[in-house]
């Protein structure tokens, strides 16, 4: 979707800069086309054109996975990963986002970042109990990772128990919402 | 009833010469405790002027409210009927505080004592002289509560009393002294006095609570307070504020420090801080968990709960010498120490067996400092699906836990009686958490949660008596009773 998006906004950039090339050949000085940011701008973005997402672009790159640049971006995009009661066993649906999340990390785009994985639990149970669970969700994921080849010294592992719910509602679909491990790349 | 009749019995045939004696350590005591205020105040002012952090702590502690209010749930229809006159005053205004009303609630909150009501009282005397046994008989009281209040410039003076109805004589005679900002203490102080005259148990209401609060504004933005109030809600003061969260808090056996789990690098952090002067050193800030800070019962040591990035374990770090020592190694969850009254081992909630239960383990401190196990951890709960986050009782005899049973949605407070492998479930509430004893063993705090709002609870340890403090903004939780104030140094 945002690749769509992302090709009309080119598109558009691209008439922009045409006209803009028509104006400044229809007679005006050039120091007052040079002088209007929006030009400047738009230049900017048609000298960075890349042909998509930089991160996408990596994992397409790696060639160790065979998918469309959409997939790509979606199972990049998916940083959440939810859990059973109780449990720290990462569900099976999430392998496939948490395999490119790992082609990403190491790819040369991605080699520089680091990783922080939050832990979260539901309300149930104790505090400090629930601290030590999302510790454990956190580290199946970065387990996971790191059996991926990413490096552990470039992960992070913070629980906030039930601190930081996403639901902050009473009742079992809160509670699975809230029950999460979620990545953060930068 | 008659389980009271027997303690006063006891008391008299046993304890008899030694009252007096205890009754001028008590008032010694509250003249410690009058001064410490003094120092305190004294520490206030230096601490203003040398840093901005103590400011920010120490403004925000002046800010003395009221947000906990009491709502009793359940009442003890078997309890002893008191009646606490209206103290006299020879002031021009009215006494700031009804000194009386404190003294009857906090003997109604205590769950022995149901207090005659006001408007039913035939007279109001304020000394011996004025008491008319019968009448007070008639009303069907057992004890009588009088006191007069003497105010001499700043400084206001109570004389009080208390009165055997049945037996038609004074047994309890006191007197205690303070400022104005001191009379809810004061009324306290007699309360625990009265209390362990007729009981022959120390009174647990000259005491405080430290609990967190947490204001939810929006997705994003939460404001989180530690705080600490009287035991009865009243006289709240903030000890630390952040937007990030706070958690299990705990006193040191003195009262004077406390120490605490705070995210307020993005990360938990123990800290160690001192009330009077808000002063306060990072204990540990490894990676991974840093939780659950308790105070060894002699004050100079610290067990705790680091994973360093892997497993939670518990380890006890010497506040002198900082030096950590590990005490559990599992591949599990083992969390939530807690500490025998003799220091010789802990108690911590570990999922070693498969699902959260109470372990004990022997701890022994070498010459050279450093602790270690010793044996291997003891299972000590097996009835129920969860067992975590235990209290022990100031005997050692009994713990307090949060407990699910088998089959059982709920999270609730239950007493684990350690000879017997008993588990008694005291309240029924969604969702409880952080149970804690006060000092005497007589009642338990705990959270509530899983309503609106979180609330606090109060429930005796024989469970007969339960009543709730809930917060007037954003959710309360985590609350811990700490010492008595009297046996603050």
């Amino acid at each position: 979707m945002r690749f769509a998006n992302f090709v009309k906004a080119t598109a558009l950039s691209a008439i922009a800069l045409w006209l803009a090339g028509c104006a400044s050949t229809g007679g005006q000085s050039t120091s007052d086309v040079e002088a209007t940011p929006e030009y400047a701008t738009e230049e900017v973005v048609i000298e960075t054109f890349p042909a998509l997402d930089p991160a996408v672009q990596a994992v397409i790159d790696s060639g160790e996975i065979q998918a469309s640049p959409e997939e790509i971006e979606r199972l990049l995009a998916h940083k959440t990963y939810h859990f059973g009661f109780d449990s720290s066993k990462l569900k099976e649906s999430d392998y496939k986002a948490l395999d490119v999340q790992a082609i990403y990390l190491n790819s040369s785009e991605g080699r520089g970042k680091k990783v922080i994985i939050q832990g979260h639990t539901d309300e149930r149970g104790t505090r400090t109990y629930n601290l030590a669970l999302g510790e454990r969700r956190a580290n199946a994921v970065k387990h996971y990772l790191v059996s991926k080849s990413v490096s552990p010294s470039r992960i992070e592992v913070i629980s906030f128990g039930f601190e930081k719910p996403l639901d902050p509602a009473h009742n079992s679909a809160a509670w699975a919402k809230n029950r999460r491990a979620h990545i953060v790349i930068n | 009833m008659k389980q009271l009749l027997q303690c006063f019995s006891a008391r008299l045939s046993g304890r008899l010469e030694s009252e007096q004696a205890v009754f001028r350590e008590g008032i010694d005591r509250l003249v410690y405790l009058l001064t410490s205020t003094a120092i305190f105040s004294w520490f206030r002012s230096r601490a203003f002027l040398s840093s901005w952090l103590f400011v920010v702590l120490l403004m925000s502690m002046q800010s003395v409210q009221a947000i906990l209010t009491i709502e009793v749930t359940q009442g003890n229809d078997k309890a002893v009927r008191v009646a606490v006159s209206p103290f006299s005053w020879n002031g021009k205004k009215i006494l700031p505080e009804d000194m009386a009303s404190v003294v009857e609630e906090n003997l109604r909150l205590s769950g022995l004592f149901a207090p005659l009501p006001r408007k039913d009282m035939l007279s109001f005397p304020s000394s011996a002289k004025d008491v008319v046994y019968r009448d007070w008989d008639i009303l069907g009281a057992s004890y009588l509560v009088t006191g007069q209040v003497k105010q001499e410039g700043n400084r206001f003076e109570v004389n009080y009393q208390l009165f055997d109805i049945v037996r038609q004589k004074s047994i309890l005679k006191g007197k205690v002294r303070g400022d104005e900002s001191q009379l809810r203490g004061l009324a306290h102080h007699i309360s625990d006095a009265v209390y362990e005259k007729i009981t022959g148990i120390p009174g647990d209401f000259s005491t405080r609570i430290m609990y967190v609060t947490a204001d939810r504004k929006s997705a994003e933005h939460t404001d989180y307070r530690l705080n600490y109030a009287d035991a009865d809600g009243q006289r709240q003061r903030e000890i630390l504020r952040s937007r990030e969260p706070i958690l299990s808090p705990s006193w040191s056996p003195d009262g004077s420090r406390v120490a605490y789990v705070s995210f307020e690098s993005g990360r938990p952090a123990i800290f160690v801080q001192e009330l009077a002067t808000g002063e306060r050193q990072k204990i540990t800030d490894f990676k991974g968990l840093n939780s659950s800070p308790v105070f060894s019962p002699d004050g100079r040591q610290l067990a705790l709960v680091l994973s360093k990035g892997e497993n939670p374990d518990v380890y006890v770090m010497d506040l002198a010498t900082n030096e950590l020592s590990q005490i559990t190694s599992h591949f599990s969850i083992d969390t939530e120490p807690d500490w025998m009254p003799d220091g010789k081992s802990l108690i911590f909630t570990s999922n070693r067996g498969g699902s959260a239960q109470i372990y004990q383990v022997g701890v022994n401190r070498l010459s050279n400092g450093t602790v270690v196990a010793e044996g291997k951890p003891k299972r000590l709960t097996f009835t129920g699906k969860f067992n975590a986050r235990a209290k022990v009782f100031p005997d050692g005899k009994s713990l307090a836990l949060v407990h699910k049973g088998q089959g059982a949605t709920e999270f609730n407070i239950a007493i684990l009686d350690l000879d017997t492998g008993r588990l008694r479930q005291l309240t029924s509430a969604r969702l409880e958490d952080s149970p804690s004893v006060s000092p005497g063993g007589r009642r338990l705090i705990y959270a509530v949660s899983g309503g609106k709002n979180g609330e606090l609870g109060i429930v005796t340890a024989d469970g007969r008596v339960k009543y709730r403090l809930p917060s007037a903004k954003g959710d309360v939780r985590e609350p811990v009773w700490g010492p008595s104030i009297a046996t603050q140094r």
